[in-house]
């Protein structure tokens, strides 16, 4: 069992003409023992690289990674005690299932009876015993993706590592091995790190998460504080789906308090502002603004709603996804494009014209520059 | 050869087409097929004058006379064990040093690389006759001249450079994880070659054992102008003993030939598969 720290970690690329490319930047981090921590980020923010210097497969360029408590930046990779599960399996293509598997074992030098014994409790909890004679080629990617698996918890290694490891596995099997993955943790007890580029795998798997974008950490919390609480556009653009819309505008005052005008004027949205809300961002009256909305957190009616004070805007169906168990509206109002997240039930049709209900406690406010959050978790 | 080739299995082909396409495998197989054919039948012919009287025509009765004279006056049983001998070792070299080099080119960085592997290619479009009156000298230099050695130097550096460009395509085009997981299983470098990258490459090894052994079985030129000591001839060599000016005898000589080719075509049928696998995989990648 591990902690792993990352402290200032940076990750610096020599690229072809000689040019260095920031892979990792000032990464801190730190993953607490027996916790299953997700990385997550766009494709090429340096999930991957920050992993393979946990692993030892990348030299640290600068600051320092250390697993308990002793730094690690110089200790070869069979001696960190960590074992890496890789997205395209990475078997020994000419050995069975159980050699795969007892090949650490052997070159650890560990007595026969004590390789047996980890090898067929292993492929018991994976449900892969009948298979541990087979060649990797005679096996299907779920299969072989469990017996990659396997290689690793033979070695009962300190952490798990884990490099998109489902991804090449269809829809199916992706969320079968999910919940096989998380089973998995809760029964070692072992500390993992887990990349993915799937928002969903990391929501559903992930003690926390840590968001990045261009090689720096944006955010690190648990999956619901990451999804109430985004600290920046980023975050609350790339965590959940749909995504979170987003109104660019001016934060306004009438007489009778704060207003977030929608861009594009008159036709476009005008919301007003809850007291504490108002409170939170006086300052910046008159500046340009961006409020974030959660598809769910906006309701659609056909008539007038009288109830609602303020936060009411006419839109224009667009396009309806029915999903079965929810329909996505996509709508528009003026310059405006957004979605709207309803039970299956929702009657409607495109062209129609309907009116949203904000719901004004669920709001965001961003700096359109700074890209933070400007409103701050109650 | 023949039908389906394997390759089309997929797509339905119609019907007059695929008989067309059997048709000119079978043609071409006929072409590779008849002189090895004409060869096995006229070694069983009695004289000349049978074997060029009647070129298709079957022997008058079969006899192995033919084989007992190319076996016995062409001392083709010491010939064979200096064949068996420079065969072996050259592709066994080969492979050993191909690998090796493939493993260096592939896996690990140093400067000029590419360098190399050009130079590696220009090994394999040189021709022979460009480097045979330096190859001598350096023979001679070397102090292997007319011993086996002689064959077996050149044959290696020859067969190599084909060997070299196959493996190091081979390992290239293995994933990089798989070199990482070993690292992380606690596998050094000596190890994963011997343990991992060489029995994964089996296809290759095979490919370039099957190939250097034809070429270095078959071999003529070398044999004869590096070979003078009767006793170190190999079997492409000693088999001009049959050939003489106005006296040639041919049904002992096309014995001996087919007494010679049988070891190329075992080689084959056993690496056929393999081969073409090893050729693909370094194709494809
Ligand atoms: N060996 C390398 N040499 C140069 N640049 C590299 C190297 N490896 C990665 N990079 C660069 O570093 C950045 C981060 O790469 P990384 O593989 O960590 O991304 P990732 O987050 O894992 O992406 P993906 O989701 O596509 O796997 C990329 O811009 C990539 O081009
Ligand atoms: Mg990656």
């Amino acid at each position: 069992m591990a902690r792993i720290v990352l402290d200032k970690v940076s990750k610096i690329f020599k690229g072809p003409k000689g040019e260095e490319v920031r892979a990792v930047n000032n990464v801190s981090l730190t993953i607490e023992n027996q916790e299953f921590l997700v990385l997550v980020g766009p494709s090429g923010c340096g999930k991957s690289t920050t992993l393979r210097m946990m692993a030892g497969l990348e030299e640290v360029s600068r600051g320092t990674i250390s697993i308990d408590g002793k730094v690690v930046n110089d200790v070869e990779p069979k001696n960190r005690d960590v074992a890496m599960v890789f997205q395209n399996y990475a078997l020994y293509p000419h050995m069975t299932v159980y050699e795969n598997m007892a090949f650490g074992l052997k070159l650890r030098r560990y007595p026969r009876a004590e390789i047996d014994l980890r090898v067929s409790q292993a492929a018991e909890i994976l449900g892969i015993t009948p298979l541990l004679d087979r060649l990797p080629r005679a096996l299907s990617g779920g299969q072989r993706q469990r017996v990659a698996v396997g290689r690793a918890i033979v070695r009962q290694p300190k952490a798990f590592l884990f490099d998109e490891p489902l991804s090449n596995l269809d829809a199916q099997m992706r969320v079968q091995m999910r919940m096989e993955l998380s089973r998995l943790h809760q029964r070692l007890a072992a500390t993992m790190v887990y990349v993915t580029h799937d928002q969903v795998e990391a929501m559903t798997m992930g003690d926390r998460i840590a968001v990045l974008k261009n090689g720096e950490v944006q955010q690190i919390a648990g999956p619901l504080e990451l999804y109430r609480h985004p600290v920046n556009l980023f975050v609350a653009g790339f965590i959940g789906a749909p995504p979170m819309n987003f109104f660019r505008g001016v934060l306004s005052r009438d007489s009778d308090g704060l207003h977030f005008c929608g861009d594009g004027a008159p036709a476009g949205i005008k919301v007003k502002l809850l007291p504490e809300q108002a409170a939170q961002l006086e300052p910046r009256v008159d500046n340009p603004i961006v409020l974030g909305l959660r598809p769910e957190d906006a309701r659609l009616a056909t008539d007038s709603p009288r109830t609602a004070n303020g936060s009411v805007v006419e839109a224009v169906v667009e396009l309806i996804e029915p999903l079965g168990a929810e329909t996505h509206f996509h709508l528009k109002t003026g310059q405006h494009g957004f979605i709207c997240r309803m039970p299956a039930a929702e009657p409607g049709k495109p062209g129609q014209k309907m009116f949203v209900v904000f719901d004004l406690t669920k709001c965001h406010f961003f700096d359109p520059t700074t890209e933070l959050s400007l409103t701050k978790p109650r | 050869m023949g039908k389906g080739s394997g390759v089309n299995e997929g797509q339905p082909m119609s019907r007059p087409r695929s008989y067309f396409k059997t048709l000119a495998w079978m043609l071409l197989a006929l072409v590779f097929f008849y002189p090895m054919l004409w060869m096995a039948l006229s070694s069983f012919k009695s004289s000349n004058v049978e074997i060029f009287g009647h070129p298709f025509s079957l022997p008058h009765q079969i006899s192995l006379a033919n084989y007992q004279k190319a076996v016995r006056q062409g001392h083709l049983g010491a010939y064979f064990i200096n064949s068996l001998w420079v065969t072996g070792l050259s592709a066994a070299a080969v492979v050993c040093f191909g690998a090796w080099a493939g493993f260096a080119l592939s896996k690990a960085r140093f400067p000029f690389r590419k360098f190399w592997l050009a130079l590696f290619f220009i090994g394999m479009i040189l021709p022979v006759q460009s480097y045979l009156i330096p190859l001598t000298g350096l023979l001679e230099m070397l102090g292997v001249h007319d011993s086996l050695w002689a064959l077996i130097l050149p044959y290696t550096a020859q067969n190599l450079p084909v060997a070299i460009l196959l493996f190091t395509a081979f390992f290239v085009s293995l994933p990089a994880e798989l070199e990482e997981a070993a690292k992380l299983d606690g596998v050094r470098t000596a190890r994963f070659y011997f343990s991992i990258l060489l029995p994964v490459a089996r296809p290759a090894v095979a490919t370039i054992v099957a190939i250097t052994c034809l070429n270095t079985w078959n071999e003529f030129l070398m044999a004869m102008l590096f070979i003078v000591d009767p006793a170190m001839k190999t079997l492409p060599v000693g088999m001009i003993a049959f050939e003489q000016a106005h006296n040639t005898d041919y049904p002992a000589l096309l014995a001996g030939l087919s007494l010679i080719s049988v070891p190329t075509l075992l080689v084959y049928a056993i690496f056929n598969k393999q081969v073409i696998r090893g050729v693909i995989a370094g194709a494809v990648k």
